[in-house]
C-alpha cells in the first residue's frame, strides 16, 4: 500500500515555506491523533483515483499541542491543507506554486515547478474533524462543487480536496474547463 | 513571480498563519498586529505584481488575497481599491466571480460600519455660541479651539435649549446620521 507522509510537508514546496509546511504537518497529525488514530492509519481516497493510503507522521500528541490547537477548528483547516498538498504531489503532475487568502480560508495555485510564474490550476480545500449526519464529506464536496461548478467558462481546472479525519477519508476531484 | 514579490507574498502568508494561531490562543492584540503585517506585505506584493502587467492567475489571486486581508484589518476603502484593480481589464470568469464576492463583502461591511457609526454616541464639549431656530440648528464652539460643531436639535426643543444654554459651556451627546450630520441626543451644562 502506498503512503502519505506528513513529514514530507516539512521540506516545503515552491509555494510553501518549510516553516509553513511544518505547521501543516503538525495540524494534520494532530487531527488524526485527536481522533484516536495512530501512525500508519489508512485513509480512503476517492475522486480522481480510488485508493487506500497509509498515513505516517513523526509527531507525538502532547499537552502543549492540545493547547496550541484548542478546539481543533484551525487544526482541521490546516490539517486538511496538509493532506490536500500531499494528494496533489501523489496524484497529479503539479506542485504547489502558492497559497492565497480567500475569506477566512486559503486556496492554492498549482502548476509546474519550472514555470512557477504561470499557475495552471487552482485547488479549493476543506476539512472535517469528525463527520456526522449534518456534516459529511459528501455534503461538503457538494457545497464545493456548487461553488466551483456554477462558473461555466473557467480558463483552468479547479481541484477540490475535502478531508475527513474521524474515519480518515479524502475526496480529491477535478473540475475541468468546459470550454 | 520575481524573487522579491515571492518573499513578500510568502512572508505575508506566514504572518497570516501567526495571526490565526494568536487567535486560537486568545491573544487578540498579537493577532491584530500579525494580520496588519500580513496585509501590508501582501498589498505590496499584489501592487508590485500588478505593475508588471503580467496577466496570470497570480495577478488576480494576489489582489484578491490582499483585498481579503484588508477586510480583516477593517481597511475597507483599500480593499475596494484592490478588488477594483483586479476587476479592471481582461479577467477570467472565475477570478472575476471571486473578486465580485470580495466586493460584495466589502460593501456589506461598510454598511454595517456606517450603521454602527450612526448609532454610536459622540460626546461634544464646548460653548453654545449660536443658534438658528428656523433650521433647528445650534453651533457649539469647542473650548480652547476655533472648531465649531453644527448640531441638529428636535424642533420642539430648540427654544428651550437656546433659553437654557445659550453662551453656556455644555456637554452634548450626539450621533451622526447617514449624511454625517450630528443629531442631538442629550444636552446638559458641563460639570
Amino acid at each position: 500500500m502506498r503512503r502519505l507522509n506528513l513529514d514530507q510537508l516539512k521540506k516545503g514546496q515552491p509555494g510553501i515555506s518549510e516553516s509553513a509546511g511544518l505547521f501543516l504537518s503538525e495540524a494534520g497529525a494532530y487531527c488524526l491523533m485527536k481522533n484516536g488514530h495512530q501512525k500508519g492509519v489508512e485513509i480512503y481516497i476517492s475522486g480522481v483515483k480510488e485508493e487506500k493510503l497509509k498515513v505516517y507522521w513523526s509527531q507525538v500528541l502532547t499537552e502543549q499541542m492540545r493547547k496550541t490547537w484548542g478546539d481543533g477548528e484551525e487544526a482541521t483547516e490546516y490539517g486538511a491543507m496538509g493532506i490536500a498538498v500531499l494528494l496533489v504531489l501523489k496524484l497529479t503532475k503539479y506542485k504547489i506554486l502558492g497559497r492565497l487568502v480567500k475569506g477566512d480560508r486559503t486556496d492554492y495555485l498549482l502548476g509546474n515547478e519550472k514555470d512557477s510564474n504561470n499557475p495552471v490550476a487552482k485547488m479549493e480545500v476543506s476539512g472535517i474533524l469528525k463527520a456526522d449526519s449534518n456534516n459529511s464529506i459528501n455534503k461538503r464536496v457538494g457545497i464545493k462543487k456548487r461553488q466551483v461548478g456554477k462558473i461555466k467558462d473557467r480558463a483552468y481546472p479547479v481541484y477540490i480536496a475535502v478531508t475527513e479525519f474521524g474515519q480518515p477519508a479524502a475526496k480529491f476531484l477535478i473540475y475541468e474547463s468546459r470550454n | 513571480m520575481n524573487p522579491e514579490i515571492k518573499v513578500l507574498h510568502d512572508t505575508a502568508m506566514e504572518f497570516n498563519d501567526l495571526g490565526k494561531l494568536a487567535g486560537i490562543s486568545g491573544e487578540a492584540s498579537k493577532q491584530s498586529n500579525y494580520f496588519k503585517i500580513a496585509y501590508l506585505l501582501e498589498k505590496e506584493a499584489a501592487l508590485r505584481y500588478y505593475a508588471q502587467k503580467d496577466n496570470t492567475l497570480w495577478r488576480f489571486g494576489l489582489l484578491r488575497s490582499a483585498g481579503w486581508l484588508a477586510v480583516k484589518n477593517g481597511a475597507y476603502e483599500e480593499a475596494q481599491h484592490l478588488a477594483l484593480l483586479g476587476l479592471t481589464g481582461k479577467i477570467d470568469s472565475h477570478s472575476k466571480e471571486e473578486l465580485e464576492t470580495l466586493m460584495e463583502t466589502i460593501q456589506q461591511e461598510i454598511k454595517t460600519k456606517d450603521k454602527e457609526k450612526s448609532t454610536t454616541s459622540t460626546p461634544i464639549y464646548g460653548t453654545l455660541s449660536s443658534a438658528d431656530a428656523d433650521q433647528n440648528l445650534i453651533k457649539v464652539r469647542e473650548d480652547g479651539a476655533q472648531k465649531y460643531y453644527e448640531i441638529t436639535v428636535p424642533k420642539h426643543l430648540i427654544f428651550d435649549i437656546i433659553k437654557a444654554y445659550f453662551g453656556e459651556v455644555v456637554e452634548i451627546q450626539a450621533t451622526r446620521n447617514e449624511q454625517g450630520a450630528f443629531i442631538l441626543n442629550k444636552i446638559k451644562k458641563a460639570a
